[in-house]
């Protein structure tokens, strides 16, 4: 759907509108993001109109903006004109990351309480009870809404009343910032004890406390004709922080609704989507505008849902914006996550040549890189984004992630704790480290990573894989098994995930449960078209003609089989076997076969032990010799084998003994 | 920046694994093993000139280092090791391949004894084995960012490789050359690639070694770092991060500053260093290394503060430094702090230093220099310190040579009198022959030099000049570069001034001229070899009888008085009575002589062939201003005394002032055969200017023999004049070569009137024509 040029126009005065808007309320990574997407339109339009438009929004953008698009309200510009000089002076302590003080500009009697932590815990707490008697009628009915009451008891100097919301904003996220400043300090060493959930940010209560006032003041969550957006995405972090995720919705979905271009919201929401489900049914309350269609693609890229309709919707948004970067890195993901490695891999080469500087979004890359494996590849990216810069957690978990394909897992971990220590909810790190984790053998550690990533993104089937890897090592297979039904339903594309349901079925000696996953696996995993019913193991004779040759897993074939054998069901178990003996070899005719097989395996020649075992109890001899024989000429269990050839030589001896004898 | 691999060091890792990859012919297997060893192995010492080289390609391109690999051939036909290495040289193309390799090189050593596996790969205490071990654990420490400057550095260096490698394999270098086109538009590329220009890649280590050995070398040839070569190692240092090489910086900085004469950079830099390498090792020592260092600290600033005049700051310092060094019982300090003590004290021989008197109020015996003198030479054997004793042994030849005996008539005339007897010239040479064996059984090379200028200093004194002269030719053949610069300097001042001497003034200048570029901005060194240089021209002006040059070259040399160099200022001085002399000013003259006599009797250590000298100088002034009676008896007593010591120049000249005293008195037959016992010894001394006098007053004797001995008109008479006549040829001969106008004058006169006395009338015009010429000569060079 390419936009006329009237739609175009608007749409870039709207966005210039809101980078200025996020910039003055110190949102960088929305004004970031808002920004590239100005600059990322078609290139070949631009030109002509350059000359002619440049004044126009020169004019557009000076002046209006701040009087069209923030003064709707009358009231609101009055406000801010007013307190002009001291907003900039908040900006600057901002800017300089001087939070507290910043706060302090526009929420003067809110100092002895930011300053120092405990003394902010002490009086919330403590006197609950009696701060509840005090609760206005109206409070809404947030869950944590008498978390920070306390504060707001000198009403009048809590929220002062002439206060436009830019300041107010400005004023609240700088106590927010502190508070995440603090918590980052108080945290200490990563995975330490005061690391994680222990330590939280102590300034968040307060922050609800006053938005709480302050929006039941003017009418609470229906009311949303006084309101710019800002207060409510504000709102909307504070309660996600809180952990109430469905009053955090309805105030991020408000938030949207009234500021739609501010990204940062948007990817907060999409946080809060667990489901394609429940994305359906977010799409109802979604504005109709272009925004909403990058939360659907960012949405679904989380989600793992590479439908034809993601990709429409992504062909179509890249109709406008041909040169978005994080278009690119969405298809791209988009790509790794579908396992078509190959497409990914050329995106992102794309990308990287065409924004060397750009580290965003490159973890994934190197994810994908260290899948292939691609070494030297991976060496230059790593030292691409060395050169970038050292001290971004994604240099550091390329660098860890090279590190860890060349065995180094010390040094993996080592980056990855930088990149934490960089960020600590970066959640690609916590995933990865726990990956290094499992391979030294440091399950604690790998499960604690593993549980904070999951906390950070509860998403990420790769995190709900390692937990359950991490139980399994600790031998706890009904966890392991919980935690991977949680990575198969998150993923189901994957047949790896339903392979390690069927284990931990099997291990928990629920074998039927077992071989439905292990085949569930089978037919995620084939790589042949399967839309017969072929899971269901009917006749596996004539539909398993072509899944010879490696077409499917031996592995799992064999575990199968052995999950059969251990029922009883011979006959099962044996037809198993044969499955996986046949992926040994091609498809087609000898010479002719496009498809090569796997060649002898460890996996089909105990799939070959088992069935010449098999055939000698059944007194099948010709079958046990040939099997047998064959095991002798792969070198494998030779000893076995040369007992049972030994064996069946002797019987077939006496045999003819007999039959001469007879 | 790592600390020991560097892209050299890589490119033999990549050598190294080819060889054990058996990827060379068996011929040339053994080339490639030296060329690896011989940059493998640990530098020999950072001692002299091997440690120099040692450092020569450190920094040099692939081309240059790998080059001998191309004598040894590889298992392929017509492929030399060179090629072989080139292509796997530039078969890394990136990063990870350098990864690689190091992984590949983990599998190449030996896990254990197991004499199996020992077959196939090397074993672990292996030379070989140690270097490649060395390199991967230097190489898993290193930061990811250093492993990309290294590969970066490693690109830049086998860059010059390039054409070679691309002649021999050109479809690799177009597939190359696409690769790097292709990744060249890298902003952070382009970037990393202006930052190679700069600075060639050089580890840690090697920085270290070589600042260590540029101090070391500082340290003992008193030399200055080359302008280019400090720049190179100012940059290599800005590399580092390491706070132990920043340490030595300083001490370098110190040495940089002290020799180039900026005294107080000078302290600055030494206060630096040790606050420096207090931080550095202070960590793991504590306030115990502390110490340590303090005496050491101590023992530098007072040399330092002894360079530049500042005796009263270098005393102290000394004196706390021994303080410190016998708390410590740091024997080693102790000792050499005394043996300095000892020099200082020698080496400024006036009344300021009485502070320096205090070695023996230190040790707590009697005092006497002799007494510390064998104390150190005790203490010196007893702790196998032979350099001390080489020392010390000089030091005390240099008392023998200068022992005035009648500076202490009281407390120890028993001894005087008892060296008197042995003469104290033939017992320093003793003492000089023992430092030198101790210096060739202990291998002292940087004393060597020293012990070989003494010797000359010894047989000038007995007046061997010949033998003098070999002795400075040790120092600048043999030893050359290995000598410490000062003595080098010294001793080749000392030949051109005896060149000058003997005649070849010019060549004597042109000698230090050329010298001039080696002293190389060593302040002291360079004031001395201008001073030289000043002094031998105003010794060829004075012979000119250009007079105005002299006083302006005379006026130049003052400055070099507050030098405070003895050797430097007795040449000044008898330089200046010179001048008086020609100038027909004796009256000064007389008194500066009188002043330098009475300056000498007022200090110990000072030279009593100065103090003769100047007595003998004061007899021929006498002789001079026509009162040659006056002058008797102290050039007798000069002779005696010179004679008595062995000072043989001093007594030559003792012996010509008393022979035309003996002239004056009409005692010619005395005269003459005192100079002819005398002149054999005195030619040999090729000390021109004596010579020629002496010649000339032998003709003086023979002309005085004909006229009170002879008859007249007898064929006696005549053949004595023949003789003064013959005298006097050689006498201008003598004075032709020195240049000396006034000299060839009065000898020409005194030919012309001999002649003319013997009737040659020809002879005479023709002398009369030299002395014409001679003049007019003299008139145009004044013009």
């Amino acid at each position: 759907m390419a936009l006329s040029s009237e739609q175009q126009l608007e749409l870039q005065t709207q966005l210039q509108q809101v980078v200025v808007a996020c910039n003055e309320r110190c949102l960088y990574f929305a004004a970031k993001w808002s920004a590239e997407l100005l600059n990322s339109f078609a290139t070949s339009e631009d030109g002509p109109t350059d000359d002619g438009e440049d004044t126009d929004i020169d004019d557009d953008t000076d002046a209006p903006p701040h009087g069209q698009y923030l003064n709707d309200d009358p009231k609101e510009a009055r406000l801010e004109a007013r307190e002009l000089p001291r907003f900039f002076l908040a900006k600057s302590l901002f800017d300089c990351r001087e939070f507290d003080r910043c706060a302090a500009v526009f929420l003067p009697t809110q100092v002895p309480h930011s300053t120092s932590s405990p003394q902010i815990t002490s009086p919330t707490r403590v006197p609950l009870s009696s701060s509840q008697l005090k609760l206005h009628a109206q409070v809404s009915s947030k869950g944590k809404s008498v978390f920070g009451r306390q504060p707001a008891k000198p009403k009048t100097s809590a929220l002062p009343k002439n206060l436009s919301q830019k300041a107010l904003f400005l004023a609240l996220y700088a106590r927010y910032m502190s508070g995440e400043k603090r918590k980052n300090e108080d945290s200490e060493t990563i995975l330490g004890p005061a690391d994680g959930p222990v330590t939280a940010n102590k300034e968040i209560p307060g922050i609800l406390a006053l938005l709480e006032e302050y929006f039941n003041a003017r009418g609470g969550l229906q009311d949303i004709t006084n309101s710019q957006g800002w207060l409510d995405y504000l709102y909307g972090i504070a309660l996600l922080r809180t952990k109430s995720d469905a009053s955090a919705k309805q105030w991020l979905l408000r938030s949207v609704n009234l500021q739609p271009y501010n990204w940062s919201a948007w990817l907060e929401l999409a946080s809060l989507v667990g489901s394609p489900e429940e994305m359906q049914q977010f799409s109802e309350h979604l504005p109709r505008n272009i925004m909403s269609l990058f939360f659907h693609i960012h949405c679904s890229q989380e989600l793992f849902q590479q439908t034809p309709e993601v990709f429409n919707a992504l062909a179509q948004m890249e109709s406008i914006f041909p040169r978005s970067a994080f278009l690119q890195q969405q298809k791209a993901m988009l790509h790794y996550h579908g396992r078509d490695h190959e497409s990914a891999l050329q995106i992102f080469d794309t990308l990287l040549k065409e924004q060397p500087h750009r580290l965003d979004g490159m973890e994934i890359f190197s994810n994908l890189l260290y899948v292939l494996p691609n070494r030297p590849k991976l060496a230059t990216l790593a030292s691409i984004a060395s050169d970038v810069d050292k001290f971004r957690p994604e240099t550091n978990c390329i660098l860890g992630n090279y590190y860890s394909l060349i065995s180094e897992h010390e040094k993996a971990v080592l980056h990855f704790r930088r990149a934490l220590t960089l960020d600590r909810n970066f959640q690609a790190a916590w995933t990865l480290m726990g990956h290094e984790y499992i391979e030294l053998k440091n399950t604690q550690a790998a499960i604690e990573s593993y549980r904070r990533a999951v906390d950070t993104n509860r998403k990420d089937y790769r995190a709900w894989y390692g937990l359950g890897q991490g139980y399994e090592m600790l031998e706890c297979h009904s966890y392991s098994l919980f935690y991977y039904q949680r990575a198969a339903a998150l993923y189901p594309g994957d047949p790896k995930m339903w392979a390690a349901v069927g284990n931990a079925y099997a291990k928990c000696n629920k074998t039927a449960n077992a071989i439905q996953a292990f085949k569930r696996a089978l037919v995620v995993g084939s790589h042949i078209d399967t839309s017969s019913s072929f899971g269901s193991s009917g006749g596996n004779n004539d539909p398993l003609a072509h899944a010879v040759g490696g077409a499917l897993d031996p592995q799992i074939l064999y575990e199968i089989a052995c999950l059969y054998e251990k029922d009883g069901a011979w006959d099962e178990a044996a037809a198993y076997m044969e499955l996986t003996l046949a992926q040994e070899e091609g498809a087609g005719e000898e010479g002719v076969g496009e498809e090569e097989g796997l060649g002898v395996t460890q996996v089909t020649c105990r799939a070959r032990l088992w069935l010449a075992r098999f055939c000698y109890a059944r007194g099948e001899w010709a079958r046990t010799m040939e099997l047998a024989n064959e095991l002798c000429q792969d070198g494998w269990e030779v000893e076995e084998a040369k007992g049972l050839v030994r064996d069946v030589r002797g019987r077939l001896a006496l045999a003819e003994e007999e039959e001469v004898e007879g | 920046m790592a600390r020991y691999l560097t892209p050299i060091r890589l490119g033999i890792l990549i050598l190294t694994e080819q060889y054990l990859c058996g990827q060379f012919a068996s011929s040339g297997q053994l080339g490639v093993l030296s060329f690896i060893a011989s940059h493998i192995t640990a530098r020999a010492g950072p001692t002299g000139k091997d440690g120099q080289d040692a450092f020569v390609g450190l920094d040099a391109h692939a081309v240059e280092i790998l080059g001998p690999l191309s004598k040894c051939a590889s298992d392929v036909p017509g492929r030399t090791a060179y090629d072989a290495l080139l292509q796997r040289l530039w078969k890394l193309d990136g990063l990870d391949a350098v990864y690689e390799l190091f992984e590949r090189l983990g599998q190449v050593i030996a896990p254990g004894s197991d004499p199996e596996e020992m077959q196939k790969v090397v074993s672990r205490a292996s030379p070989l084995s140690q270097f490649v071990r060395r390199c991967s654990v230097e190489f898993t420490r290193l930061q990811f960012a250093d492993t990309q400057a290294l590969w970066a550095a490693f690109v830049a260096w086998r860059a010059s490789t390039h054409a070679v490698w691309a002649q021999r394999n050109p479809d690799a270098a177009a597939h190359y050359s696409e690769v790097a086109s292709s990744s060249r538009d890298r902003p952070t590329n382009a970037r990393r690639s202006m930052t190679e220009e700069e600075g060639r890649y050089v580890s840690a280590e090697d920085t270290n070694d070589l600042i260590t050995s540029s101090v070391h070398h500082l340290q003992k040839m008193g030399t200055r770092v080359p302008d280019a070569m400090r720049r190179k190692l100012q940059s290599w240092i800005h590399e580092q991060r390491d706070a132990g090489v920043q340490s030595l910086q300083h001490f370098l900085a110190f040495f940089e500053h002290w020799r180039s004469g900026q005294y107080t950079m000078a302290l600055e830099s030494l206060h630096r260093y040790f606050d420096y390498s207090l931080i550095g090792k202070g960590t793991s020592g504590g306030t115990d290394n502390m110490r340590i260092y303090y005496q050491y600290a101590l023992l530098h600033l007072s040399v330092l503060h002894a360079d530049f005049d500042c005796w009263e700051e270098s005393v102290d310092a000394m004196d706390e430094c021994i303080a410190t060094a016998r708390e410590n019982q740091d024997s080693a300090c102790l000792n050499f702090a005394l043996s300095w003590l000892l020099y200082l004290r020698q080496a400024k021989p006036d009344n300021r230093v009485s502070a320096f008197g205090s070695v023996s109020g230190l040790l707590g015996g009697v005092a006497g220099e002799q007494d510390e003198i064998s104390f150190l030479k005790a203490k010196a054997r007893e702790t196998k310190h032979w350099s001390l004793l080489s020392s010390t042994l000089l030091e005390e030849a240099k008392l023998d040579m200068y022992t005035v005996p009648n500076m202490h008539p009281e407390p120890r005339s028993e001894a005087v009198t008892d060296r008197f007897q042995t003469g104290s010239t033939t017992k320093s040479v003793e003492l000089i022959m023992q430092s030198a064996f101790v210096n060739v059984q202990h291998n002292l090379r940087t004393l060597m030099p020293a012990t070989s200028l003494f010797e000359g200093a010894a047989f000038d004194r007995l007046a061997q000049s010949q033998l003098a002269a070999r002795a400075h030719d040790t120092i600048q053949i043999v030893y050359g570069d290995q000598a410490p610069l000062s003595d080098r300097t010294r001793s080749l001042c000392r030949t051109a001034y005896g060149i000058a001497q003997s005649g070849r003034c010019s060549a004597g200048l042109d000698m230090l001229r050329a010298y001039l570029p080696c002293v190389n901005g060593v302040l002291k060194l360079e004031q001395r070899v201008t001073g030289f240089m000043n002094l031998l021209q105003l010794m060829g002006s004075l012979r000119n009888e250009r007079l105005d040059a002299a006083a302006y070259y005379h006026s130049q040399l003052l400055p070099l008085r507050s030098l405070g160099d003895p050797e430097l200022d007795f040449e000044l001085d008898l330089l200046e009575i010179d001048l008086y002399v020609r100038r027909r000013d004796l009256d000064t003259a007389m008194k500066a002589v009188n002043t330098h006599i009475r300056q000498n009797e007022g200090h110990s250590p000072a030279d009593i062939a100065n103090r003769l000298h100047f007595l003998v100088l004061k007899s021929t002034i006498f002789a001079l201003s026509g009162q040659a009676t006056k002058g008797f008896s102290i050039a007798l007593r000069a002779a005696s005394t010179a004679a008595r010591l062995r000072l043989l120049p001093t007594l030559l000249e003792a012996i010509t002032a008393l022979a035309i005293i003996l002239n004056d008195l009409s005692e010619f037959d005395a005269a003459r055969r005192l100079l002819d016992a005398a002149l054999p010894m005195m030619i040999e001394t090729r000390h021109c200017r004596l010579t020629a006098r002496s010649f000339v007053t032998i003709g003086e004797a023979h002309v005085g023999l004909a006229g009170t001995t002879c008859a007249p008109d007898s064929s006696e008479r005549i053949q004595q004049i023949r003789a003064a006549e013959i005298h006097v040829e050689r006498g201008r001969e003598l004075y032709a070569r020195l240049d000396d106008t006034s000299g060839v004058l009065d000898c020409l006169v005194m030919k012309a009137q001999l002649a003319r006395w013997r009737g040659d009338e020809q002879l005479a015009a023709r002398a009369d024509a030299q002395f014409a010429q001679k003049l007019r000569d003299r008139h145009e060079a004044a013009e």
